[in-house]
């Protein structure tokens, strides 16, 4: 009976010693996880913030160039990053996001730049989209590793594509990489240098090779700050117009239509309001011409005309044309003495 | 009985520790707070500086200079009545301009040779209280073509707090 009160005791004293240990365990388990959870939780909050702060100071770099026309910029980060750039119709802005971090920089300066970069050095140009008064400043983001390629049938005397390129040449930003290739040959050569590339033909003189991707463009009367038409040969063709050389720049540093027109459509948007500002500025200096200087009235009124003209013109050459009409128009009153729009 | 008093032992443990992290995680995320809201204050106020050197840039506001014009801040008069009128009248504009000059208030103080006159060119007065003030000296021109007169005036840039 001793015997077996003694084993049945010892018995129950072992099960209440596993059974602490067991619960030990499990509380420790749940410890155990919610501390890991937290520190992976904070791990991933670092890593997005360091996104969001290596973001933030790209497009303070960005937005610092904005502030000086024609300038070219480069930002280099302590490491490689994937920075994605996206236009948004709705909300009208680009936004950048650095390696998919949950919060993106917006802008709503347009931007041209490839969908996704990646890269440790950003190149950055800037330049004015003007119609006879700035509309807007646009950015032009690539990578040292992203080459453009001018393609043209070199020959004797110079074609009008190769002056073209010529002229492309020296339009685009003097710290990108930029490449001429007047034959097959320099061409192929330039295309397996580098990773990435975008080949720009004119007019007929494009590369016949299948499955080559191009942008072609085909300006009027072959002069590159007016206006006409570029087409992104990726697959099937898709065109769009262009506007000056800025716009054509722009078209060139997008990946594909939708990104250019969208942006374009920011670009106009703002011309709405820098019309309207032009065109208020003459009215509120009118009364003071009357009284001081008032043979400037009927020329301003030209200018007016024009400024009216161009609310409802978004056909590229009838823009072009206006542009035209009102440099004329400030050339006039130069010579009158007269305020110009400017 | 014993092992009751055990197990409550333990639970009791368990409940102090967690209590104490939450205690821990709640002081930290307020440290946090504070710090993000003195980054928040101190960001507003470099805006502010930044919006008052980019204005001078601004070509809807500057004067028209030639290649030998040197005039750096100089503000052309009817720019600044037409940018009044047009953020007014034009909601698109308002909205435009609110991306770039955000909760400020931009006003041009004209001193010289005019009567004291003050032109506020944009205002979204999110509230009351202001964060910073900066005043530029700087040029207005009225361009009336041979007859532009040139003054002085005073470049008011005010932010609000959010």
């Amino acid at each position: 009976m001793k015997k077996f009160l003694s084993k049945k005791f010892s018995n129950k004293a072992i099960i209440e010693v596993q059974f602490g240990w067991i619960f030990s365990l499990i509380a420790g388990l749940i410890i155990f996880a919610f501390i890991m959870s937290l520190v992976f939780n904070s791990q991933k909050h670092a890593n997005d913030a360091l996104n969001v702060d290596v973001g933030e100071k790209l497009s303070t770099s960005i937005k610092g160039n904005l502030q000086v026309s024609d300038s070219y910029n480069e930002i280099t980060m302590l490491s490689s990053a994937k920075i994605s750039f996206a236009c948004d119709s709705d909300l009208k802005t680009t936004t950048m996001r650095v390696n998919d971090a949950p919060l993106a920089e917006r802008f709503t300066d347009v931007i041209f730049a490839p969908l996704v970069l990646t890269t440790n050095k950003i190149q950055v140009g800037v330049k004015d989209f003007s119609l006879a008064f700035i509309i807007s400043r646009f950015t032009y983001i690539t990578s040292p590793n992203t080459a453009y390629i001018l393609y043209y049938k070199a020959q004797t005397p110079a074609s009008a594509e190769e002056t073209m390129a010529n002229q492309l040449y020296d339009l685009l930003p003097v710290n990108i990489s930029k490449k001429m290739a007047g034959t097959p040959a320099l061409l192929a050569g330039y295309t397996s240098d580098y990773d990435h590339y975008k080949i720009i033909c004119f007019n007929n003189a494009c590369p016949t090779a299948a499955g080559t991707n191009y942008i072609k463009v085909e300006a009027v009367n072959n002069y590159l700050d007016g206006y006409g038409n570029v087409t992104w040969h990726y697959g099937s063709d898709t065109k769009s117009s262009f506007l000056t050389s800025s716009g054509l720049i722009g078209a060139i540093f997008s990946d594909n239509k939708q990104y250019y027109d969208c942006e374009m459509a920011r670009a106009y948007s703002f011309m709405d309001i820098k019309r309207e500002l032009q065109y208020n500025r003459i009215e509120q200096m009118t009364p003071d011409l009357n009284q001081y200087n008032f043979e400037c009235v009927p020329l301003l009124a030209q200018h007016e005309y024009i400024l009216n003209n161009m609310t409802n013109a978004r056909d590229a050459a009838l823009l072009y044309n206006d542009a035209v009409n009102l440099r004329q128009a400030n050339l006039d009153s130069g010579f009158m003495g007269c305020p110009k729009v400017s | 009985m014993k092992a009751q008093i055990q197990l409550g032992e333990n639970v009791a443990v368990v409940a102090i520790v967690i209590i104490i992290l939450v205690i821990g995680i709640t002081f930290w995320s307020r440290l946090q707070q504070s710090d993000t809201s003195g980054i928040t204050r101190d960001q507003e106020a470099r805006s502010i500086i930044e919006i008052g050197k980019s204005l001078s840039e601004l070509p809807e506001l500057k004067c028209y200079q030639t290649e030998s014009d040197s005039d750096v801040n100089c503000f052309d008069y009817y720019k600044l009545l037409s940018m009044n009128q047009t953020i007014h009248d034009n909601a698109n504009a308002s909205k435009y301009y609110l991306d770039y000059f955000g909760n400020s208030k931009v006003t041009f103080q004209l001193l010289y040779p005019w009567p004291e006159t003050n032109i506020t060119v944009y205002d979204y007065n999110s509230s009351n209280m202001t964060t910073l003030r900066v005043s530029i000296p700087v040029v207005i021109e009225k361009d009336l073509g041979n007859n532009a007169v040139k003054g002085f005036g005073l470049l008011l840039v005010e932010g609000y707090y959010r």
